[in-house]
């Protein structure tokens, strides 16, 4: 009996302790018995975070600068979201950003990588809100004929930096011209527009 | 493009992150009477789901000890314009929310309280955030990144200043530095809104940010050399009725007030109503406003009014608009 009595209360210590042997912090751990109804949450935000897809969704822009002058663009970016997830009136993209950008004074294409947290309304894949966002992309930009870079046409290429706040657009970028003869074939641009 | 003046464009480019960050704006009285899901569990999930996932992705090179777990941690918590918190509300089918979906985005914006202020208003270039529901308390999702964006604030000041004071006295100073980031570029600089709500969401979440290495049971704990994070969380713990702006009103600019407030005189006939009346005489019970059971911060607003520092809230709260003449 005495013997049973101590092997019991053997067993009462290691349920009791087990859990907080294993447990070594600043502090004890708030532990906190498992609400089911957590618990059936838990795996359903899980759920919808790894069910992802890949999405195009369609950028704009229209900015004024140098060496285009007026231009606007179109792009699209590729991302991989959740397949639950709507972008009506906020959400997050980041992933590769293509863009072509006809302008006043040339045209202009790019590549590279963003991210952006914007809406798109009842449109459903144009994010055309852009409350804040950045991208980095390797750029081509071919001039037109009597350009601010002069009478030639003139192929260039180069990195731009955006980045959009709010709706608005700054974006900067140095290119080199492959048709100069000179080793000066660097040129500053810069804008400020609207769109992303 | 010739840039002429950087210092111009670096100070456009501030002042326009500054909006960004701080400008999304919030109304209760949108949703009142509208039915919307508690959201506690899925809330509690999600926080559960991005601390996890932050530190067993470091599982191999696990944080040294607690306060680098909190570093790792707040990365995923905090971003420097969006809370991934409020991105994740508004994009998630798991979380009930007024309003939800372009069309009722679109009649929100053009009818909450700030859709007719002044033209070109800073706290309209955001789109306002929609209302949720936790253990019963209406709070904008906007709440939730005050929660985890200054309440980390706090928590580093408090790490770098608590030892200058004795007692807790740290906790008065703390607060003030709260109001005078809420007078900058966090709110009444650029919007022209002060919001206690915003100020108590803040402080909630400093007490979150502390409460993950120090106290009695740190939700933060070591399980066989892997960091964990408790189950025990539970937003429900933070959120009063104080984060409720149709309860906590916000102090609004002399310039945007005008319009504000007969936007909220649309709503005093349904101060009558039974949902209404329902709802504030809860909120009452959890939230009096007895002197005797005011939160460290609503004692400090008060002294801050007595003392003609603050206009007194009371003048935006609904009860006095809809008690005036028109």
């Amino acid at each position: 009996m005495k013997r049973n009595t101590s092997i019991t209360c053997l067993f009462v210590f290691i349920l009791l302790f087990l859990p907080v042997l294993n447990t070594w912090a600043d502090g004890d751990s708030a532990t906190a018995p498992q609400n089911p109804t957590n618990e059936v949450a838990l795996q359903q935000v899980r759920d919808e975070l790894q069910d992802v897809e890949r999405r195009w969704y369609v950028l704009t822009r229209v900015r004024w600068g140098y060496p285009l002058r007026f231009s606007a663009g179109i792009g699209a970016m590729l991302v991989t979201q959740p397949r639950a997830a709507e972008c009506a009136s906020a959400c997050l993209l980041r992933g590769w950003h293509f863009e072509v950008e006809p302008g006043q004074y040339g045209i202009q294409g790019s590549v590279g990588w963003g991210r952006v947290t914007g809406a798109t309304g009842r449109t459903q894949r144009w994010l055309h809100t852009a409350n804040w966002g950045w991208a980095v992309r390797g750029a081509a930009l071919r001039t037109w004929r009597w350009g601010p870079l002069g009478p030639t046409p003139q192929t260039l290429v180069g990195v731009e930096g955006n980045l959009s706040i709010v709706r608005l657009n700054f974006s900067a970028g140095v290119m080199h011209s492959l048709s100069s003869q000179t080793d000066d074939g660097w040129v500053i641009t810069g804008a400020l527009g609207w769109g992303f | 493009m010739e840039m002429r003046s950087p210092t111009i464009l670096a100070a456009v480019l501030l002042l326009l992150t500054g909006t960004a960050a701080q400008a999304l704006e919030t109304d209760q009285f949108y949703a009142w009477g509208k039915p919307i899901e508690d959201s506690t569990a899925h809330l509690n999930a999600w926080v559960r789901v991005q601390i996890q996932d932050a530190l067993d992705a470091k599982a191999d090179d696990p944080p040294r000890d607690c306060e680098s777990a909190v570093d790792l941690v707040q990365r995923h918590l905090q971003f420097s314009i969006y809370q991934p918190i409020e991105i994740w509300i508004n994009s998630t089918q798991l979380i009930d929310r007024i309003p939800r979906g372009a069309d009722e985005t679109r009649d929100y914006r053009d009818s909450y309280l700030l859709s007719r202020t002044v033209p070109f208003d800073f706290a309209r270039w955001l789109h306002p955030s929609p209302t949720v529901e936790v253990n019963a308390i209406r709070l904008g999702a906007d709440k939730l990144a005050h929660f985890f964006s200054e309440g980390w604030w706090y928590y580093n000041w408090w790490k770098q200043n608590r030892d200058e004071f004795s007692g807790e006295a740290w906790q008065g100073a703390m607060l003030a530095y709260g109001v005078r980031l809420e007078r900058w570029v966090q709110g009444q600089l650029l919007t022209g809104i002060i919001s206690p709500a915003d100020m108590e969401a803040n402080y909630q979440g400093f007490i979150f940010y502390r409460s993950l290495c120090h106290g009695d049971q740190p939700l933060l704990y070591r399980e066989q050399g892997r960091w964990q994070f408790s189950a025990s969380f539970d937003i429900g713990q933070y959120v009063s009725p104080a984060w409720d702006e149709s309860w906590n009103p916000n102090i609004h600019s002399a310039r945007r007030w005008p319009n504000i407030r007969e936007t909220m005189r649309g709503y005093c006939p349904l101060l009558q109503s039974t949902w209404v009346i329902e709802q504030r005489a809860r909120y009452a019970e959890l939230d009096p406003a007895g002197p005797d059971r005011q939160t460290p911060l609503e004692k400090l607003l008060a002294e801050m009014v007595a003392g003609g520092e603050l206009p007194d809230p009371r003048q935006f709260d609904i009860t006095t608009v809809c008690s005036e003449p028109d």
